[in-house]
Parts: structure tokens; sequence; C-alpha cells
């Protein structure tokens, strides 16, 4: 590698295993600051374990994963969202029985710092930040486009709202980098739509850089710059939507090998 | 937006309206209890005034942050008890006990929550348990505080020169507490850590991936809930002059969530019920002698059976 080129995300070396079973094997991958790069591969490929490495709840038995050049492997959940890092989740993770403007609310938590004193209190940070969070979340409602939404309990709106809402909460951690875990799954065509101006947006309007996993291929090749392709946890195939459609690796994975036949 | 959307909006300043103009006549009606209760009535409220404190305290841990914790009597001895030994043997004023009280359960707290508040709430429950016999045990058998018969004799607290002394005077003392209580859990509730709790007891890994530490956001309920105890024990110990160990049993702790749960964990209104209920209704079958306590647990399981979600269940949206 001649050019160092500027990468928000840097894994190197990944590795995963739970027991006897390598779930990821020496995996390395890079995103891009200010692109849309998606991860795809066959089901049980390891992709949503390389997201769980990623934010906190898996710890790798090897290798390293940096966000802008810092070490964020082995740090707690809480501590890679506050450094800059969000997450959607593959089945939806909303808090059901609160409202969609308090989901919202619960991304504002690692901004702001009032605490048990300053509520009982009612202090001016309190108060300053009180306004604060309510105003973030009618805004990411808004820019998710279901402003209307805001008081109605998450598990009583459409799947597609819900979908929305889990957008606009993890926007509201303010991340630099956004991992979306299958944001097309179980969307209709105009909500599919509605989903590629959305990423678009997310990388435009708020210089987010977007990791995706996806099953959607169709979805996949229109808005990824860059595509890494996993199989059996490595990585068999990467680089432009292109050139990965191309690969031979990648047909085989999807389709199955020659020899595989029967 | 729908029919029955709008429908609301318009009841809300009418109903809004009702209940300021109910809340105004029953304080009212409690403020001024004491110009017309006898000793008996007013010893009564002021223990119920007292466990509504405790709930609402408990209901920090139990309601908010939904830990089971099965031993929050400790942290009421460790209020009586700090008030008692700084009055009795350090001779200091009874206002001191107040500050160190806080720090004492304060402190308590972060060393049982920080090394359990981690695990699944099962385990914390066995833990606090421990711990409130722990505390009973200790307090027992130290010469420093009393052994078995306890302290004897704990000074009245001063006010400007009042001698704090009257079942009257604690009438007010414990209405005032119970009030402050409301208080700071109502605006705890619509904070961000009232939220942050909502989220950790919903769904702890989607809070986590939010930027929440669940382990800070549940100690800060525990240590909170302690505090409420600790300062409910102070003013316990000033009111009795008198503590024993037996006082801070494991009963006690169960009554104290046995008020919480049977109200509805989690609401004000229901934790105040739940609180006024394991102290009144006790007390309403007094003429019915031995049979006292097996009717108060059969209404007790009547009122679980009938409404499993406490006596004042969440509205539903």
């Amino acid at each position: 590698m001649a050019v160092a080129i500027v990468a928000l995300l840097e894994i190197t070396g990944l590795s995963l295993r739970f027991g006897g079973i390598e779930v990821l094997r020496s995996l390395d991958l890079a995103v891009e600051k200010g692109t849309i790069a998606s991860v795809i591969g066959p089901n049980g490929a390891g992709k949503t374990s390389v997201f769980n490495c990623l934010t906190g709840f898996y710890r790798p038995s090897m290798g390293q994963i940096r966000l802008a050049g810092r070490r964020i492997d082995g740090l707690a959940p809480h501590r890679i969202t506050r450094l800059g890092l969000a997450r959607t989740f593959q089945n939806l993770r909303l808090f059901r029985e609160l409202s969609a403007a308090e989901n919202v609310m619960s991304g504002c938590h690692c901004r702001t710092r009032a605490g048990a004193l300053d509520a009982m209190l009612g202090t001016a940070r309190h108060r300053r930040e009180e306004k604060a969070i309510a105003e973030a979340a009618e805004r990411w409602l808004a820019f998710v486009g279901i402003r209307d939404a805001a008081g109605r309990v998450a598990r009583t709106l459409p799947y597609g709202h819900q979908r929305r809402v889990e957008w606009a909460r993890a926007l509201a951690t303010e991340p630099a980098l956004l991992l979306l875990d299958e944001p097309a799954a179980g969307l209709n065509a105009a909500e599919r739509a509605d989903l590629v101006a959305l990423i678009r947006r997310v990388r435009d309007d708020l210089g987010v850089t977007v990791l995706l996993i996806e099953h959607d291929m169709g979805l996949v090749m229109q808005v990824s710059k860059h595509i890494t392709v996993l199989d059996y946890g490595r990585t068999i195939a990467e680089g432009s939507p292109e050139r990965v459609q191309n690969d031979p690796h990648v047909i085989a994975a999807y389709l199955g090998r020659e020899e595989d036949a029967v | 937006m729908n029919a029955a959307g709008e429908a609301s909006t318009r009841g809300r300043p009418v109903r809004t309206l009702w209940r300021t103009a109910g809340a105004a006549a029953l304080l009212g009606v409690v403020a001024t209890v004491p110009f017309f209760a006898n000793d008996y009535y007013l010893e009564v409220l002021s223990e119920a005034w007292f466990y509504v404190l405790l709930c609402l305290g408990l209901n920090i841990v139990v309601g908010y942050a939904g830990l089971l914790d099965l031993g929050y009597a400790a942290f009421f001895a460790v209020g009586a008890y700090t008030a008692g030994l700084v009055t009795l043997r350090l001779g200091q004023s009874f206002w001191l006990s107040l500050p160190l009280a806080v720090a004492a359960a304060a402190l308590a707290g972060v060393i049982i929550g920080g090394p359990t508040l981690r695990l699944r709430s099962d385990y914390l429950a066995i833990v606090t348990l421990g711990f409130g016999e722990m505390v009973r045990i200790t307090v027992r058998n130290l010469a420093i505080t009393g052994g078995a018969s306890g302290l004897v004799g704990i000074s009245r607290p001063e006010l400007f020169g009042y001698r704090i002394t009257s079942i009257g005077d604690y009438y007010y003392i414990f209405l005032s507490l119970a009030l402050l209580a409301v208080v700071a859990s109502h605006r705890l509730e619509q904070s961000r850590i009232g939220r942050a709790w909502k989220y950790v007891r919903s769904d702890e890994d989607a809070a986590r991936a939010m930027g929440i530490n669940h382990a800070a956001v549940k100690l800060a309920a525990y240590v909170l809930g302690a505090i409420f105890a600790a300062i409910g024990g102070c003013f316990y110990a000033a009111k009795m002059t008198a503590i024993s160990p037996e006082t801070f049993s494991f009963n006690q702790s169960l009554l104290i969530l046995l008020g919480v749960v049977l109200g509805g964990r989690g609401k004000i209104p229901g934790v105040i019920l739940g609180a006024m209920a394991v102290v009144i209704l006790p007390e309403l079958f007094r003429d019915i002698g031995s049979m006292r306590m097996l009717v108060f647990a059969i209404s007790l399981l009547l009122i679980m059976l009938f409404r499993p979600a406490g006596i004042w269940p969440e509205r539903w949206r």
C-alpha cells in the first residue's frame, strides 16, 4: 500500500472464536471517511458478529479495531457509542413501551451530563439540557420523516416507522460512523426507495459515514462505494460494486461452486 | 392526528383543573390533621407518611431501575443508628447526623451495589438480602450500638431553640419528608436519569448501544434509594428516641417492598397508596385481635389477584 487513505474505521486481523467455532478469521476491513460501505455475504458468514465486535458487545479474540485512529476493541458498548459509533439492530430493539420521542431521547443521553441532583433541584443545566433533548428528538424524527409519530408508543407504530425510530435514535447519539444491520429487511418497494434516499442524506447532509450489512444486492450495489464480501468469517473479495459483482469467489459463495453441483 | 387524540387533548385542561383542586383539598386536610385528630391517629398517620418516604425511596430501585432489593431496611438502619450514635456517643447535634447518614448510606450503597449491579437482578436480590441481615446482626453484636437492646435515650432535635418532641411536630416532619420525596421522585422521573432507568429496564443491551452506562445508572438508583431511607431513619430515631436491631429485620424490608409492589411500582400515586395500605390496614384490623395479620394477608392476596399491576396501574396508552 503506497498511499494511505483516510480510514475512519480500520479493522485489522480481527478474529472471534466461541469455543471451538471460528466465527471471524483474521478479518481486515477499512471504511473511508464520508463514504457508504457495505458488508455482504451468505447467511452465517459472520456479518452481524463484525458489528457486535465493533460495538463492544463481543470481545474479539484477536485483532485491532480503530475508530478515527483510536483503538476501540475491548471497550464497553456505551464508551464506543460516546466515541462516535452508533448502530441499528437487525431485529428491531426499540424501547417498545415508550413513545417514539422518548426512544430518540435515549440517543441524547451520552451527549448530556445532568445527574440526579440536577434533576431533583431543577438546576439551570437540567432545564437547558431537557429543552435541548426535546428539540433534538423532534429534529431527528423530522429528519427521518415521522415527526407526527413523536407521541405514539413505539410498538403501536407500523413496522417501517419503527425502523425509522431506530434510525433517529442512532443519529441522536451524534455518530461519526453509523452501522446499519439489514436496514432494508421487511420493507416494501416504496419504503426501500425512501431508504436509499435516507442513507444518502445521512452521508451528504450530516457528513456521517455509513457501513451497512444487507442482503438486498440491488440496494447494496446502488449505494455503496466499497463492498466487502465475507464467507466463513473471512474476506473473500472487496472493492467497487462492479469489481465485486464479477468476482468468481463471490459468485461461487452465493451460487455454489462447480464441484458442489450434483 | 386522529379523532381520539384531539378529544383527549381538549379534555386535558379540565382534567388538570380537577386534579389540581383535588390535590389542594387533600393537602388542606392532611396539613390540618393535628388540629382535630387524637394522638393515636397522629401516631398511625406519622408512620404512614414515614412509609411513604421509605416506599418512594425503594421505588427508585425497584420501580424505576427494575432491581429487586430485599434488604432495604439496612439503609433505614444506617440512618437510625447514625442519628443514635451521633447524639448519644458523640454528644453532637441531631442535625449533624443527617449529612453523616447520607454519606454512610451512599458509601454502603456503592460498596454493595458496585460489584453486584453488573449482574442480573436475581443475584442482586440475594446480595441485598444478605446485606440486610448483615447490618442487623452487626448492630446486634457491637457494644457501641447497644447490642440486642439497641440505643435508648436518643436526644430530640432542636430547631432555633425549639425542641421537637410532640407527635404533632413529628407528623409535620414526616409529612414534609413524604412531600419532598414525592417532588424529588417526580422530578427524577421526568429527567435524563429517570429516562435512562426506563431504557435500561426496558432493554438493557439497546440502552448500552445508545451510550448509556447501565451499571452506573443502576448504581445511581440504588444509592439514591439508600439516601432516602437513611434520611428517614434519622428522623425515625429522633421520634422514637429508642431503636433496636429487630426494627430492621427482613420483615421490615419485605413490608416496604410490599408497599411498593402493592400500590404499583414505578407510579408515585400507587406507591403512596401502597405505603398507606401497609401501615393503615393492620391498624383497621386491630379489633379482631389474633386474626389481624391473617385478614391483612388475605386482603393483600385479594389485591394481588384482582389488581396484579398494583392498586394504581400504569395508564394504558
